[in-house]
């Protein structure tokens, strides 16, 4: 046996093992019954803007639009040194409290939510991304969960993509759609890891007890969920109803970019936070979140390099035979023979345990796809097959970068 | 203190395991039964050569010329040659395949590569009694040890003539990796003394060879024109 397939074996086992640990959480029973409060409670809503003119008079309506009582809600946008209309904008919505805040060189999102969070007196805050919206009974969808437990200190929105047109942003809302329903199964076990920007909810308290956000991480919103899982706070993910829609990156480059402060935020974390791993103290977020998203990194990795050596690799070959035997490419193809037997089946080991993958794959992302009532359509074929076999390898490649990125030192910035 | 079921780690651990079993037994199912379509084919190629054997044993014994069965001594050799083809490819896809028992595999190598240099030995013999002017023959020395890129590139090239010309070009693989008495005694009779090497119609031909060099070595070996040739 060669590295590469030693390595392959290692990685379709721990591939094997997360998956089935998925499965597990998926068949175990649903959590508790949720109970509306008496009496709900105040929430303030962030929006933390800079130069939004195009998206935020929508967001602020979306805010506006929940279904809350309007006494208990506070809408507060942050103004941080735009140069656009956004001010004026935010301004025209009278029950919108707009803050403005000076922008410094390297000023960051986490910067704008602590300064509104100085502000905040209500029991509960959500944030709100400026080119995001929530649906309107997203909060009181959410707002229940935090009577389960005084120590729930977030609860994170069922985030998909707003109304995609391009083919990337197709891609990208099966990946928020499958996203939503892993978080929904993290949470069985605490496990949440991120709180997205559009609309997580959180309890003031704990969030100003434990320092706000931190203004050095690229990933305030992940940074901040691994610092509560550190404290042992617990982290929610809605799994009925919650939703909000995030405006997805148009272009390679936008998603590039975007990427950029994911992976390079949680490659931060891990490595920040990597003495929760395999620590009991810390339940399953130590012996499997903290793993598996090391995992992820490998995964990265391997994608990557595997794709190279068993498509690319073979590509190149045939290439070169080609050019070896003149592009006398029709004699080939007239001596293909399409013999269909039990020796066209190669590495039966390697194929079964990816056939079961594979299945399983097919069975989360139906599921996911119920999930969030997203109906598939013989249509939409296509996108999944792009999505199943080639979007993850671009998304792999990204990570690739962003970690050669961030080994040789090169530093990333809030980009828009 | 945070729930932490271990049950559930170690219980998916066996599952995980057994589902890596699962693979492992039908992978070792479906060689077993890989190798033993290989044995059965090897089997009958030994059974036609050696009924070759015996019809030219045959005629001999009754002292009837070889020239007057050219006929049908060359059915007898296109369809064992085609059995011998069909048979190599096969050897070929499980050869290839990363999980094929590596020590069978040398012992079916071996096996495949009596039966064709047998197929040779007769084919030789036909071709002094009868006009088969239409073939060429190739033994093709390799290895996979000392020669891989060279070989690879050569072996390229001879399957694509074997394409071109069909059951015109007989092509027979000799891996000098694999310890076969016979083998070093063509080695010696030929005096093979690098890879890769090939002897067209018993004249050598050494080491790596560009594409019109094969091409012409093979077009000038036959004795009728080719169409393929010009």
């Amino acid at each position: 046996m060669d590295f590469a397939t030693i390595s392959l074996w290692c990685l379709y086992f721990i591939a094997l093992y997360f998956s089935i640990f998925l499965l597990t959480i998926f068949l175990s029973p649903n959590e508790e019954k949720l109970k509306k409060p008496k009496k709900w409670p105040s929430v303030s809503v962030i929006i933390p803007a800079w130069n939004e003119e195009s998206t935020i008079a929508e967001t602020i309506s979306s805010a506006l639009a929940l279904d809350y009582p309007k006494d208990k809600l506070k809408i507060i946008v942050v103004n941080h040194g735009s140069t656009d209309n956004t001010e004026k904008i935010a301004r025209s919505f009278k029950e919108v409290r707009v803050l403005n805040l000076k922008r410094k060189k390297g000023d960051n999102k986490a910067v704008a939510l602590n300064f509104a969070l100085k502000h905040v007196k209500t029991q509960f805050f959500a944030c709100l991304d400026s080119d995001s919206v929530v649906d309107r009974n997203a909060l009181k969808d959410m707002i229940p969960y935090f009577f389960t437990s005084k120590k729930v200190a977030v609860v994170t929105p069922s985030m998909l993509v707003k109304s995609p047109k391009s083919l990337l942003q197709a891609l990208q809302k099966y990946e928020y759609i499958v996203a939503v329903f892993f978080k929904r199964l993290a949470s069985k076990i605490n496990c949440i890891y991120v709180a997205p920007g559009p609309f997580s909810v959180y309890r003031t308290e704990i969030v100003k007890k434990i320092g706000g956000f931190s203004e050095e991480a690229i990933a305030e919103d992940m940074e901040i969920v691994y610092r509560l899982q550190k404290e042992h706070y617990i982290v929610k993910q809605c799994c009925k109803g919650g939703y909000s829609y995030a405006e997805a990156p148009k272009t390679l480059k936008q998603l590039y970019k975007q990427r950029q402060r994911w992976y390079g935020g949680s490659l931060e974390n891990l490595y920040k936070y990597r003495n929760l791993t395999l620590r009991k103290k810390y339940g399953d977020f130590g012996f499997f979140q903290m793993p598996r998203n090391f995992f992820g990194i490998l995964a990265a990795v391997a994608a990557v390099f595997f794709f190279f050596y068993y498509v690319i690799r073979p590509i190149l070959k045939k290439v070169f035979y080609f050019y070896l035997i003149k592009f006398d490419i029709l004699t080939y193809l007239l001596n293909i023979k399409f013999n269909i037997d039990i020796f066209t089946i190669k590495d039966v080991q390697l194929a079964f345990v990816t056939l079961f993958l594979f299945l399983l794959s097919i069975i989360f992302f139906a599921y996911a796809c119920k999930n969030v009532g997203e109906k598939i359509k013989f249509k939409d074929l296509p996108t999944i097959v792009v999505f199943f076999f080639f979007y993850s390898l671009v998304l792999s490649t990204i990570y690739l970068i962003v970690m050669f990125k961030k080994f040789t030192n090169r530093k990333f910035i809030w980009e828009k | 203190m945070r729930s932490f079921k271990k049950g559930r780690y170690f219980y998916v651990f066996v599952i995980s395991v057994a589902i890596f079993f699962f693979g492992f037994l039908m992978g070792f199912a479906v060689n077993t039964k890989k190798t033993e379509i290989i044995e059965t084919m090897a089997k009958e190629q030994g059974l036609n050569t050696l009924s070759m054997q015996l019809q030219f044993t045959y005629l001999d014994y009754l002292n009837m010329s070889r020239k007057t069965n050219c006929e049908t001594i060359k059915i007898a050799l296109d369809e064992n040659w085609k059995k011998l083809c069909e048979a190599y490819t096969k050897f070929v896809k499980y050869k290839d395949a990363r999980d094929s028992p590596k020590k069978e595999m040398k012992l079916l190598e071996r096996n495949r590569l009596l039966n064709e240099m047998r197929y040779w030995f007769l084919l030789k013999e036909a071709k002094i009694h009868c006009d088969f002017n239409n073939s060429v023959w190739v033994l093709y020395f390799f290895s996979e040890k000392l020669c891989k890129a060279k070989c690879e590139r050569e072996s390229a090239m001879l399957e694509y003539f074997k394409k071109l010309f069909g059951d015109r070009f007989l092509l027979f693989y000799i891996n000098m990796d694999i310890e076969e008495p016979l083998i070093k005694m063509i080695y010696k009779e030929y005096n093979i003394t690098e890879y890769p090497t090939i002897v067209v119609e018993g004249e050598k031909f050494g080491g790596e060879h560009s594409f019109e060099e094969l091409k012409s070595i093979i077009c000038s070996k036959f004795k009728n024109k080719q169409p393929e040739c010009e």
